[in-house]
């Protein structure tokens, strides 16, 4: 039976289904924690996985930086001070909280540069001051004052030294740096109290922790390879990985297993040490960097003399670094100085300019405007003043415009004529022709009383002809052009055949002789009245 | 259809608990709007002599023995309820409702309805089938209800949101 009612107002409980949907979810987050607490072991395992391959990559990464900086050094002839400029990277890691990951690259920059090892350390503490004070990193600062040592100064600029680009150039980088290290003063030391200098303490333990643990794990998995390199360890990390994979079916037993696997690497650690001494001690040394400190004694002698040298050349290669820079400044002020001089020369050379005085003499005279724009632009343009003469012809090419064509075309142009002034004369002779009429007397007929009227000739009406359009142009350079001839073309040259020949006057003259002389022979003589001016 | 109210069924509970007496004037004053409703409804119930006398509850035999019409047991049926009910299938729980309780007077309601007054029973029942669809037509509650015009639900609304607006400022005072 159908529910009869009517609901006036209702309100919206949730519908059982929710409920029951949310028990499910509540036992699906049950049965999730379950599950999460049984894959935590697999996760553990894959995190340590994961630490594993990042601590020994970070160690490769330092390993590789570090090859490179001792290379630097031994090309540098400076191999005895290996262990001097390891010591200074540690060092200033610790104070400044900057990783060595970032120092080494730097401090080979500055290195391979200036060629002295004090003096590259000197710069990299400076560096590291400027990149505290500017928020650059070190990485571009040292290379930057590694170029400015260099005598490229441009890269010194972004430091916002109050200083032009000619001054960049003309200063020497000592005073460059002056300037920098005196506006970044403090910076360091004021970044040591701050958090972030904390965090980036903690930041270089963690890495040197993990390079650490890099370091260790490497020597350990190279060893279960039977191996001593990197690769090796390469493949035992694998054989790991995919052990971790497999231990994932067997949840429970994951951590045990990697417990066990771990304490399996131990245990082979220290039987391949028992069981294969190794007698060059090449296995303990494969991985470490070369020390470059002599077992002898005299190895510090060594090192000193070297550095000793190194410093020597460090010091020539400044000196004449800084002698081709005041050389090149120098021959610049001679250059400036020599060009100086060719202009005062030529000032000179103007006062006896024989035009020059000619046009000076000229423009003392009465001149108009126009002539006196005319040699003034005149001696601008022998004087190589372009500005001016530009200025002047303008001016002049303006006057041409107002002056000249234009004064042409109007002093061409008719006066203004009456319009009317023809209607006296038409009036007349309307008159006259209409007296004609009356009287029936034709015009230049004499009238019944004696007097003849003469007809008037009919006066010309039409309106002078003005200068048309095409008669005008205009041409930015020259102004307006005045052509009344425009519309009037040359006459068209007529070529008239005759038929028949055409005589010369004194041949005609010769004929008309013989025909008279034969007329006259034959009866009829010519006769020529003088007086009535007739010939016959 | 019903006006949706959220939070009303907690706040009637509240007033359970906390001013029965407040819950009370709710209570009454929702019935105030729905008694007319139901005292019309229950006049629109035809009397016994007005039905089929086949359908009499002393005549009906067989199927029609256990429907049998009897107009006090109709009109009876016809009643109202101005607390909140239990969450229906859809999560509603009403405030307040009209209902069509006996089977007699849910025959009379709705006979002829969906199918049209054919045959033999539906047209010979009289009254007037009145309503907005097809689910709210009837010819007792529904048709009462329809010729309210809404004023009942206005009322139960209004009342809920003045007991709420009364227990606020109860509230406030505490």
């Amino acid at each position: 039976m159908a529910d009869l009612r009517i609901d006036l107002a209702a309100e919206f409980r949730g519908k059982k289904a929710f409920k029951e949907a949310d028990q499910a979810v509540s036992g699906l987050d049950r049965a999730v924690g379950k599950l999460g607490k049984q894959i935590a072991g697999v996760f553990a395992a894959q995190k340590l996985y994961a630490f594993g391959k990042a601590s020994v990559k970070a160690f490769a990464q330092d390993e590789a930086a570090a090859a490179r900086l001792a290379t630097a050094v031994d090309n540098l002839g400076l191999s005895f001070s290996q262990t001097r400029v390891t010591d200074f990277i540690q060092n200033l890691e610790k104070t400044s909280g900057i990783v060595d990951d970032v120092l080494r690259p730097a401090m080979q920059a500055l290195l391979t540069t200036t060629g002295s090892l004090t003096k590259s350390q000197e710069l990299l503490n400076n560096a590291i001051q400027i990149s505290r004070a500017s928020g650059i990193d070190l990485a571009t600062v040292s290379q930057d004052l590694a170029n400015g040592y260099v005598g490229i100064t441009r890269g010194l600029k972004k430091y916002n030294t109050g200083l032009t680009q000619a001054e960049l150039k003309s200063k020497s980088f000592n005073e460059v740096l002056g300037i920098m290290l005196a506006k970044s003063a403090g910076a360091a030391d004021a970044y040591l109290t701050t958090t972030s200098y904390k965090m980036d303490v903690l930041n270089v333990a963690a890495d040197n922790a993990k390079e650490t643990i890099g370091k260790g794990l490497v020597d350990a998995f190279a060893k279960m390879s039977n191996g001593t390199t990197a690769s090796d360890a390469a493949k035992t990390i694998d054989n790991i990985a995919k052990a971790i994979n497999g231990i994932t079916s067997a949840v429970g037993g994951a951590i045990g297993a990697l417990t066990r696997l771990y304490q399996k690497i131990d245990s082979t650690t220290k039987k391949i040490h028992d069981n294969y001494p190794d007698p060059f001690g090449l296995r303990d040394n494969a991985n470490k960097m070369p020390a470059g400190r002599s077992s002898s004694p005299a190895g510090t002698y060594a090192r000193i003399k070297q550095q000793k040298e190194a410093e020597a050349a460090a010091a020539k290669r400044a000196k004449e670094l800084a002698a081709l820079q005041a050389k090149q400044v120098k021959a610049s002020k001679a250059l400036t100085a020599e060009q100086k001089k060719q202009a005062a020369l030529k000032k000179a050379g103007t006062v006896f300019d024989l035009e020059q005085i000619q046009l000076v003499a000229a423009l003392k005279g009465k001149l108009s405007e126009d002539e006196k724009l005319r040699v003034e632009a005149q001696l601008a343009l022998l004087n190589g003043n372009v500005e001016l003469a530009k200025k002047l012809t303008d001016q002049i090419l303006a006057a041409q415009d107002s002056s000249g064509n234009l004064a042409k075309f109007l002093a061409a142009l008719p006066d203004a004529r009456n319009p009317f002034q023809y209607l006296d004369a038409y009036l007349s002779y309307l008159a006259g022709k209409a007296a004609s009429i009356a009287t029936g007397t034709p015009f230049g007929q004499a009238q019944p009383n004696g007097n003849t009227q003469v007809s008037p000739t009919i006066p010309d009406t039409n309106v002078p002809s003005y200068p048309s359009d095409n008669m005008i142009t205009y041409n930015p350079k020259t102004g307006l052009n005045y052509n009344p001839n425009v519309n009037n073309p040359p006459p068209a040259v007529i070529n008239v055949t005759v038929q028949g020949s055409v005589i010369k006057e004194q041949e005609l003259i010769a004929q008309i002789q013989n025909g008279t002389q034969l007329a006259s022979l034959s009866g009829s003589p010519s006769q020529i009245g003088r007086i009535a001016g007739m010939f016959g | 259809m019903p006006v949706k109210l959220q939070g009303a069924v907690a706040l009637r509970k509240a007033l359970a608990v906390v001013e029965p007496t407040l819950a009370k004037e709710t209570s009454k004053e929702i019935s105030s709007f729905l008694k007319p409703v139901v005292k019309q409804a229950r006049g629109y119930i035809p009397s016994n002599e007005q039905i089929i006398s086949g359908w009499l509850i002393a005549n009906a035999r067989g199927t029609w023995a256990r429907v049998g019409y009897d107009a006090a047991v109709a009109r009876k049926g016809i009643t109202y309820k101005s607390t909140p009910s239990r969450v229906n299938r859809q999560g509603f729980s009403a405030l307040a409702s009209i209902f069509n309780k006996s089977a007699a007077g849910a025959i009379y309601e709705t006979a002829g309805r969906k199918s049209g007054l054919t045959g033999n029973f539906s047209p010979r029942l009289g009254g007037e089938i009145k309503g907005d669809k097809q689910k709210m037509q009837g010819r007792a509650i529904f048709r009462a209800f329809e010729e309210d015009r809404g004023k009942a639900q206005d009322g139960v609304v209004k009342a809920i949101f003045k007991a709420k607006s009364k227990f606020d400022s109860m509230k406030d005072k505490v």
